[in-house]
């Protein structure tokens, strides 16, 4: 008959050594898939874009604006700062086309990133901003269009795709170009 | 020039500058080097938000230095330390704060290094012993001969019998 070899149990030292690896694994396991979730601005180009409701500065008569009540428009949303030297470049610019195609069913949307609400609003009485702009509380839309610095600017299409994302200022041919484009294309299902 | 004029012009001399010193601007650069402090202390929690690694204290970017005048607005207008630095971080995101919170996703970052530690400490323990052990095991694990013990198939019966006769001889 055969005897039966006693099971030795693991020691105390043991478990709790494999308890802290599998910590640690899991952990690590969560910081990779994290990194790897998180995507660059350019890689969203022809995908939906991440739905956002930007709270607007005292200035505006709206007290936000919301990504999912402009469906139907073109929409361009512009990531800009006061303390950014390239966004002074497009500012009149963007103000330009938002006065030219606005009646057109375009809306702008200007999104102010890491920003002093102070130097914000100086910045836009200094360039005539009059185009809905607010702060990113939390930065959590620029997290969302995984932006990689400011300026950059999305174009949104009528079923609410990004078109194209510029990055770095914009220039006019190109701008008025990407706007004719897109109003140019019907929304799908029509 | 006499001795006496000279000591006039010295004692004259120094009347007027400690009189300039007095009415000089320096009481309000005292003032603003005041405020540069509690700005500081405050800007010395905060990361650079546009840059890496640096200290919000010590970064020259403009961003920084409208960061830091926001500050001074707000230790003047009374809010303390923290209802700053909880007003940046909600504004802007945890990632402004130099000690991430000890709550939610940034917790994996103040509990990961510490498990980290432990199991590599733990690792380098158990390697050590084990290494300890295998040097000890052909001294401690050996089996004294017994005649009981069944021999080997290739060990020849002559060599046993000799074996057993010196062992017991």
């Amino acid at each position: 008959m055969e005897q039966a070899i006693p099971q030795q149990k693991p020691s105390t030292g043991k478990t709790v050594f494999l308890v802290l690896g599998l910590i640690f694994l899991v952990g690590w396991v969560a910081v990779v898939v994290v990194n790897m979730l998180s995507v660059e601005s350019t890689e969203l180009q022809g995908r939906k874009a991440p739905e956002f409701a930007l709270p607007l500065f005292d200035q505006f008569d709206q007290e936000e604006v919301a990504l999912t009540d402009l469906r139907g428009q073109v929409v361009v949303i512009n990531f800009w700062a006061s303390w950014c030297v390239e966004c002074y470049k497009e500012a009149r610019l963007l103000e330009e086309g938002w006065q030219d195609y606005k009646d057109q069913g375009v809306v702008f949307i200007g999104v102010d990133y890491l920003d002093t609400e102070k130097e914000a609003l100086g910045y836009m009485v200094e360039y005539g901003i009059t185009y809905p702009s607010g702060p990113d509380i939390g930065t959590k839309i620029a997290k969302d269009y995984g932006i990689t610095g400011v300026p950059e600017t999305f174009f949104i299409d009528k079923d609410g795709n990004i078109a194209h994302v510029q990055i770095g200022p914009i220039e006019k041919p190109q701008l008025y170009g990407l706007l004719d484009k897109l109003l140019a294309q019907p929304p799908e299902g029509t | 020039m006499s001795r006496k004029f000279l000591a006039k012009l010295i004692i004259i001399l120094i009347l007027t500058t400690a009189y300039w010193l007095s009415t000089s601007p320096s009481f309000t650069f005292a003032q603003e080097g005041a405020d540069y402090d509690a700005i500081n202390r405050v800007a010395s929690q905060m990361n650079c938000p546009t840059c890496v690694g640096v200290n919000l204290a010590d970064c020259r970017t403009q961003t920084c230095s409208q960061w830091r005048d926001q500050i001074g607005d707000m230790i003047q207008k009374g809010y303390s330390d923290q209802e700053i630095l909880d007003f940046f971080a909600t504004q802007y995101g945890d990632r402004v704060l130099l000690e991430p919170p000890k709550h939610g996703s940034t917790l994996l970052l103040w509990v990961l290094p510490v498990v980290a530690v432990l199991v590599g400490g733990g690792w380098l323990i158990y390697t050590i012993r084990r290494w300890n052990k295998a040097e000890l095991a052909p001294a401690a694990v050996s089996t004294p001969v017994t005649p009981s013990a069944s021999p080997p198939n290739d060990v020849s019966e002559d060599y046993l019998r000799q074996v057993e006769k010196d062992l017991e001889g």
